[in-house]
Formats: structure tokens, sequence, C-alpha cells
């Protein structure tokens, strides 16, 4: 590489640069042994690394199942209440200290039977809900819609049948 | 190659491998360390193989850059305002006596784009042609040159607008050599 005059001075002001750098090169050695115990040590760093995301992310979920479940499950058990508050209440709180009874127990005796009300009613009402379809749907005709003969049937039975069959058609129209 | 043979190697070029290190980590020598140890890092790791498509100091110099520039990237995103650049920093200029001719020379080295800079000092520090820098930088021999040449002139002006005077006929001259 031929070079002009510029770049001889250009190249003489780098040569000074890089002597003034050869005095603070670290040594070797000692960088390549910091390289081997760095990469050692990411080495091992890694894996702990991924067990311990994996450790979080099965403890987020569990308690993310476990949440649900609960939550899932606090329906069953106000429904179940009831029966249960029946047997633990219905005898006389015996070894229950006289101030609480004044106090504490009666509330909470009424607050359970409030609720016994309630779901009684309601299991009331949903016994007895129709839905507006089924309701929409009932006409008179019905019984005898209900009510064909079998084709294995006498005669007779059948001609009593249409007769009366044929009032209740009479009635209906009219 | 064998990894005692490639250390054996990389101890050979380890010197021209921290100045180009500096180069890259704007003359902070701290960072230069650093990123020459990740370089090394990556090498034990086998994260960078050297599979003998070119010379080893270009293929090390590319790994030097390379690593240079993402730990510039990573320290950007942690503060923008930890950049070092070099001759702004006192603790540089208190670090290394040099003549007033050379920090003047190497703030206006600093001023220079970077590809201009890289490839000036590949060619006039590293000793390596214009082809093996524009390998080492990643881009073509032509851009190379590009850079190069705008380089050259660029820090030439600069030099000559701080009235430095480097020598006999430093200003008259003009640049007739031929790099390849």
């Amino acid at each position: 590489m031929e070079l002009g005059g510029d770049e001889k001075r250009i190249q003489a002001l780098f040569s000074e640069l890089s002597f003034a750098d050869q005095s603070r090169v670290p040594q070797f050695g000692h960088l390549w042994t910091r390289a081997q115990v760095s990469k050692e040590s990411r080495g091992i760093g890694r894996p702990v690394a991924v067990l311990v995301s994996l450790l979080v992310t099965a403890a987020a979920c569990s308690f993310a199942v476990w949440t649900w479940y609960r939550s899932a499950e606090t329906p069953n058990i106000l429904v179940q209440l009831p029966p249960a508050i029946e047997a633990t209440y219905t005898p006389t709180p015996v070894k229950v200290e006289p101030a609480r009874i004044d106090t504490r127990h009666p509330k909470h005796i009424a607050r359970r039977r409030q609720v016994d009300r309630s779901i009684a009613t309601e299991a009331a009402l949903l016994s007895s809900w129709e839905s507006p379809t089924q309701r929409f749907m009932a006409s008179p005709t019905d019984l005898a819609l209900g009510s064909l003969p079998a084709l294995n049937q006498s005669a007779k039975d059948l001609e009593s049948f249409l007769s009366k069959n044929s009032e209740i058609m009479k009635e209906s129209n009219r | 190659m064998e990894i005692s043979e490639l250390k054996a190697e990389l101890e050979k070029l380890h010197p021209a491998s921290f100045g180009w290190a500096l180069s890259c980590c704007a003359s902070n020598h701290s960072d230069a360390e650093e990123v020459l140890q990740m370089v090394y890092v990556k090498i034990l790791q086998g994260k960078a193989v050297f599979r003998g498509e070119s010379k080893l100091q270009t293929w090390l110099f590319a790994v030097i850059r390379k690593t240079a520039i993402t730990e510039q990237r990573k320290q950007l995103l942690r503060s923008l305002s930890s950049i070092v650049t070099p001759g702004s920093s006192p603790s540089v200029e208190l670090e290394f006596d040099r003549s007033e001719m050379q920090r003047r020379f190497q703030e206006e080295l600093a001023k220079l784009p970077a590809r201009q800079r890289e490839t000036l000092h590949l060619v006039f520090y590293q000793d390596l042609s214009l082809s093996e820098a524009a390998e080492v930088m990643n881009v073509s021999v032509g851009s190379a040159r590009r850079h190069y040449e705008r380089g050259k002139k660029r820090l030439r002006e600069a030099l000559d607008r701080e009235g430095v005077d480097y020598g006999v006929g430093w200003r008259r001259k003009e640049n007739s050599g031929v790099v390849l």
C-alpha cells in the first residue's frame, strides 16, 4: 500500500495513538480467565433462571386454578347451608356464655332464618315456573289431541269416543 | 480450529483487538475492556465461531465491532446521557499524557461519522487493506473506499481549520495514494 503525503501524516498520528494505546492494553490472560469464569457463571445462571421462571409460572397457574375452583364452589356452599344450620342450631345453645346469648346468638339465628325463608320462597317460585311459550301453546283441543285412540281399539269404543269428541269440538267452536 | 490454537492466535492479536475495541467504544477504556471480554466469552461459548472463510483478524474485528454496537445500544437504552464521547471526558484527558496535537487529532477523529472513522482506523491503525476493512465493516469495497476518502478529506480539513501544523506541506499536498 503506497501512501501519499496526507496519508503519511495521518498514519503518523494513528501510530502515535497506537503507541499510547499499547500502554493501557489489559493483559490477555486476565481477560481470558475472566471470560472463562463469566462463561461458566452464565452457563449455570441460565438453567437456574429457567427453573425459577418455571416455578413462578407453575405457582401462578396453581393459584389461578385454586381461585377459580373456590369461586365455582361458593354457590353450592350457600345452597347447602340451611340444612346444616338446622342441624347445628336447632338444639339450644348450651355451652355459650349468657352475654353472648343476649347479643350475638339471636342475631345470628335470625339472620339464618331469614336466609332459610328467602331460599324456600325462591325454591317455590322455581318449582311453579312455567315458560311463556308453553302457556301460549295451551288450547282447549289439547285434551282431544292428547287422547287419540289406539288402532286396535274396538269399534264401540271408537264410536263413543267420536261422539264425545264431536261434542267437545262443538263446545270449542262456540 | 482447536481452542488452544485459537487462544494463541487471539493472544497475538490482543493488542490490535484492544485498539479496535477502543475505537469502537469511543476511546472508553473500561467499555473496550468489557467488549473484548464479551467477545472472548462469545468465542468460548461457541456463539462466535471462526470458520476460516476470512482472515482471523478480520473475523475477530467484525465480532468486536458487532459486540460494541450491541453494547452501545444497551447503554443507550439504559441511559441516553451516559454515552461517553472522547475528548469530552476529563478522565480520558487526564489519564494519558498526550500532546496537544494528538488530543486535537483525536477530537477531530471523534467528530467524524462512525463509518469514516472506522475505515480510517482499520486502514491506518490496523494496517488493513480497504477490502479487509470492508469485510470487517460488512460493507462493499466501493462503499469502504468512499468512507475512506471522505473521512480523510474531512479530517484534513478539520485539522487545517484547527490550525495544527503537522509538518511541511500538510495543507498543500493532495492525496495521490492508492489503497487496495
